[in-house]
């Protein structure tokens, strides 16, 4: 399988998790054009979560949030009331998890269903500005669009060779 | 009443998961952020019910298992991960998991899950059904009262 179908098999696998998680989970209506861009440069919004792929592949996954989304997910994903001086950590906080969430749904449906896969711990980054493609290295992008602004999905591997998985 | 020790490298799935279990009318004696951190506490605080997260730093939730196992090999540990894959729950429940919640976790699942882990135990959503049902029996056996005047 070459490495480009397997980031985009990947990637097809968390768009429908994002879609199913918004939806399902956070009653946040989601609309997806279908379309995954190859870019060579990724504009990162306020808040970043990072998760690594590993094991049986080898990727780095990126979700970028806008600001007033992640509010909201905040708001819906904590149960029970939130202090207002509590919010701030809870947000930093809920941006991991739902990538968490969102990755460790989407495992069974990555290249040969997700056997041998593992991922890291989410990392969540504030205020970076952009990842820009090096040699060898391919990024595939994806936005899903909510009545609150969108989520943009990255996956970031290797750009030539073939996968075992 | 249960003791329980929750562990999660999040900070909102601990809150949460905390809130619950109190909304259930169990008690939160301790929270850890990774797997080594749990083990420390397990052995201070000796909870009733361990939910365990899978994906940690230090110390996954796997490893934390199989060490709080040697440790008591009665202890009660709940999964609570996000990772779906059947491999990831045979490994658990091999390793001496009792039960595996899949994120995100609402009041059912996870008061479900501890019902299935501590069938006798009764929590405040089961009495709140008691007490409803005692109501509905009062309103339809109680004779109505006749007028004596």
């Amino acid at each position: 399988m070459k490495n480009s179908d397997v980031l985009k098999e990947v990637l097809t696998a968390i768009v429908h998790q994002v879609e199913l998680f918004m939806q399902d989970e956070m009653k946040i209506e989601t609309k997806f054009d279908g379309e995954y861009r190859t870019v060579d440069k990724v504009e990162l919004k306020k808040y970043t979560t990072t998760i690594g792929i590993g094991g049986t592949l080898n990727l780095l996954f990126y979700a970028t949030y806008d600001e007033i989304l992640l509010d909201n997910l905040t708001r819906a994903f904590v149960y029970g009331e939130i202090h207002e001086d509590e919010f701030t950590e809870l947000r930093d906080s809920a941006a991991g998890e739902i990538a968490n969430v969102i990755i460790g749904h989407s495992l069974n449906s990555f290249p040969n269903s997700g056997r041998g896969v593992t991922i890291t711990p989410p990392v969540t980054i504030e205020d970076a500005k952009s990842i820009v493609k090096t040699n060898g290295a391919e990024i595939i992008s994806a936005i899903v669009l909510t009545p609150y602004g969108i989520i943009e999905l990255n996956v970031i591997g290797l750009a030539k060779g073939e996968w075992n998985a | 009443m249960l003791n329980v020790l929750v562990v999660d490298d999040s900070l909102i799935m601990r809150r949460n998961i905390s809130k619950i279990i109190e909304s259930l009318g169990h008690r939160i004696v301790g929270e850890a952020k990774d797997g080594l951190e749990s083990i420390t506490l397990y052995m201070k605080l000796k909870p009733d019910l361990v939910t365990m997260d899978i994906t940690m730093p230090e110390m996954d939730g796997i490893t934390a298992v199989k060490e709080l196992k040697k440790i008591d090999k009665h202890a009660k540990i709940i999964m609570v991960t996000s990772h779906g894959q059947e491999e990831m729950v045979i490994n658990a429940i091999r390793c001496g998991a009792s039960g595996y919640l899949l994120k995100p976790i609402n009041v059912v699942k996870l008061r479900d899950s501890i019902r299935k882990v501590f069938p006798s135990i009764v929590d405040e959503t089961t009495l709140m059904h008691r007490e409803t049902a005692l109501l509905e029996c009062d309103e339809i056996c109680l004779p109505e009262i006749e007028d004596i005047s």
